[in-house]
């Protein structure tokens, strides 16, 4: 039994706040050329055994924020403030040894983008796996490791003998599989999924979405789903924060965020999804492009691509603030635009 | 499938390319040392003889002692079989057998040849993974800047102008040689003897070659660290070390060894620039000088040692590698 229900039970009842984020800050420093602010200002908090969806464009800053959590940052990025509390304690305030120790892996662990090259070419799937659970159990015994991989490929789908083949054995979707069993080697308290499904086809990518859907009911799991895909996050979510150049934009319920968008990006993102129940219409791309974070846009980010916007939307840089209960947005006019559709 | 079955498998279909391969390269040396200079120039090996009076008969009779009477066919398998068992035939020069004075020279190039790239190979790596740990730092820009300059010296330059300051100028180490003459009887004395004779030219390899092959694995290294699946062995809660030995250097190895592999036969042929330069009594020099005097028997047995070397090489580099990488064994 990977986890005890009781303790499953346990732990859910009490429900603690078990990870937030606040303000977090972290920039690109390219030289000659100054910051890329990939993650300016964001906040959010996690409850056990919810999940939170992270949507945005390419370069929106949604994967620079997951290797930030896990402090695992190339050398010209800088975490210029706000901090990353996990029970309680700033982890990026922790010494770096003891955070490798004890937080990386054992209390969050990634499900990673690219399942093709995720795991090491070659060595053996489940001595990788094992090898998770070995750095931090020194103690335990290759043979006792091994039959825990054994529990956790069967967990995920996989014939547990499948542990010896080598990545290039199996096919993506079981790759994928095998990177969530890994994910899960060490019971952690959170999983960052990072596109877990990019890459694989729309039969597997239902598969995989359905695996994690389930292991985190199964296992109470506190997952933070990031993709660039609306659909698929709110098939996972309960809760939805919408990314745009560095900043949150909204942030809610999963159910007040599609049905009452109140952010423009939103409200074009949802729009730019075809509906198959609906009348039969062109594709709506938002248009123009993402903004340079080098130099990011005066006062709202989104301002150059907005139909709706007007001089304070130019001048100012709006705060996030709580609209309706547990709804929050970055808009100066989200009030007046309250039901007006974009496009 | 098992490992051991499916490398034997591997292994068992090499051995059939690399012995296909062997069989074309004695083709073409055939082809180019014996049919190309007798029956396409017209030289006759008689010439070398240089006696202008000799008779007709005479010359029939050196043809026939080089088996060039026989249909092209049956003087390969001598050929073939000849080299096989070692009997190369007599410098046209020393008039002495090749195969003696090839066992002459052969441990010398070994000594200068084998010791020069271990040295090289150790300290390149070193610096490599030095260079590639502490990337950005000066030390890589010093390694980067110093391996790309050094690089743009031929070996030859490098080799002269060693000799002239160490050996000309300030007369530290000797200007030619193996071994000084006579040789020291005692063997200590012998063996010091030889390492100062050995000191230059080895310098000279090692500085030709460690910056390039530290860059080769700097680069190596940086692409590899690229990849995602460091990125997950480090999110898994490994240290840097563990991630650079137990996972980047099993992708980074196959590739060091193939180099190696393809560098190992190239011993002879980088001995002859450094060999000459220092006259050095190895087996590169002796193959430029034969070259250059046509003395057809040494090229054809300097160049059939070459030739297995490179084949034997390549195959040991093929099972290590299969052994590293399942991917190139099972697929």
């Amino acid at each position: 039994m990977l986890f005890p229900d009781t303790v499953a039970i346990a732990l859910g009842a009490c429900n603690v706040m078990l990870f937030e984020v606040r303000d977090l800050k972290m920039y690109y420093e390219i030289i000659g050329k100054g910051l890329v602010r990939a993650v300016d200002g964001v906040s959010f908090s996690l409850e056990r055994g919810e999940t939170l969806g992270i949507v945005g464009e390419s370069g929106c800053g949604k994967s620079s924020l997951a290797l930030t959590i896990l402090r695992l940052l190339p050398a010209n990025a800088k975490v210029l403030g706000g901090e990353v509390l996990l029970d309680g304690v700033n982890i990026l305030k922790m010494d770096l040894e003891k955070f490798r120790r004890e937080v990386r892996w054992r209390r969050i662990s990634l499900i990673f983008q690219s399942a093709m090259n995720a795991l090491n070419p070659v060595i053996r799937v489940g001595d990788q796996i094992a090898e998770a659970i070995m750095i931090h159990d020194k103690g335990i015994r290759k043979n006792e490791a091994m039959k825990r991989v054994k529990e956790l490929l069967a967990l995920v789908g996989i014939d547990p003998s499948r542990a010896k083949s080598y990545p290039f054995e199996l096919s993506g979707g079981m790759r994928q599989r095998v990177v969530i069993a890994m994910a899960l080697a060490l019971n952690p308290d959170i999983v960052i999924a990072d596109e877990p499904t990019t890459a694989l086809d729309v039969v597997v990518q239902a598969q995989i979405l359905k695996l994690i859907k389930d292991l985190q009911r199964k296992l109470r799991l506190s997952v933070i789903v990031i993709s660039h895909d609306i659909s698929m996050v709110s098939e996972l979510s309960n809760k939805i924060a919408v990314m745009y150049a560095g900043q949150i934009v909204e942030y809610g319920d999963i159910k007040d965020v599609f049905y009452n968008p109140l952010h423009p990006y939103t409200k074009a993102l949802l729009y730019a999804v075809p509906s198959i129940r609906g009348k039969r219409r062109r594709l709506n791309p938002i248009p123009g492009a993402p903004p340079d974070l080098l130099r990011p846009p005066s006062g709202c980010r989104f301002h150059p691509r907005c139909p709706f916007k007007t001089d304070i939307c130019i001048k100012e840089m709006p705060e996030l603030i709580e609209a309706d209960e547990g709804h929050f947005v970055r808009c100066h006019r989200f009030e007046e635009l309250r039901g007006v559709a974009f496009g | 499938m098992s490992t051991t079955s499916s490398l034997l498998r591997y292994m068992a279909r090499r051995a059939v390319d690399r012995v296909a391969v062997l069989f074309l390269s004695l083709v073409l040396q055939f082809l180019l040392l014996r049919v190309l200079p007798y029956y396409v120039l017209g030289i006759d090996p008689s010439f070398f003889f240089l006696n202008p009076n000799l008779t007709e008969t005479q010359r029939e009779l050196i043809r026939k002692q080089f088996g060039l009477d026989e249909p092209l066919f049956s003087q390969f398998v001598k050929y073939v079989l000849c080299l096989f068992t070692g009997r190369l035939g007599y410098s046209f020069y020393t008039r002495r057998p090749v195969i003696s004075e090839l066992l002459e020279r052969l441990p010398n190039t070994i000594l200068l040849l084998g010791t020069s790239t271990i040295l090289t190979i150790i300290i390149g790596l070193i610096i490599g993974i030095i260079a590639v740990s502490k990337r950005g730092s000066r030390f890589d820009a010093t390694v980067i800047g110093t391996s790309i300059f050094i690089s743009a010296f031929p070996v030859f330059y490098i080799g002269l102008l060693l000799l002239l300051i160490f050996g000309f100028y300030l007369r530290w180490f000797p200007l030619a040689g193996t071994v000084s003459r006579p040789p020291p009887k005692d063997p200590v004395a012998y063996l010091a003897d030889v390492l100062w004779h050995l000191a230059l030219p080895l310098t000279t390899i090692v500085v030709a070659g460690a910056g390039g092959f530290a860059l080769f694995i700097r680069n190596l290294f940086l692409t590899q660290l690229g990849e995602d699946y460091v990125l997950t062995a480090r999110a898994k809660g490994l240290s840097e070390r563990e991630v650079m030995y137990k996972h980047v250097m099993r992708n980074v190895l196959p590739p060091v060894i193939n180099i190696l592999a393809l560098e190992l036969p190239g011993i002879i042929s980088g001995a002859v620039v450094v060999e000459t330069v220092f006259s050095w009594y190895g087996v590169g020099r002796w193959l430029f000088d034969a070259a250059m005097q046509f003395d057809y028997p040494v090229v054809q047995a300097v160049l059939f040692i070459q030739v297995v070397l490179t084949i034997v090489s390549l195959y040991i580099a093929d099972l290590v590698i299969a052994i590293l990488d399942p991917r190139v064994r099972l697929r």
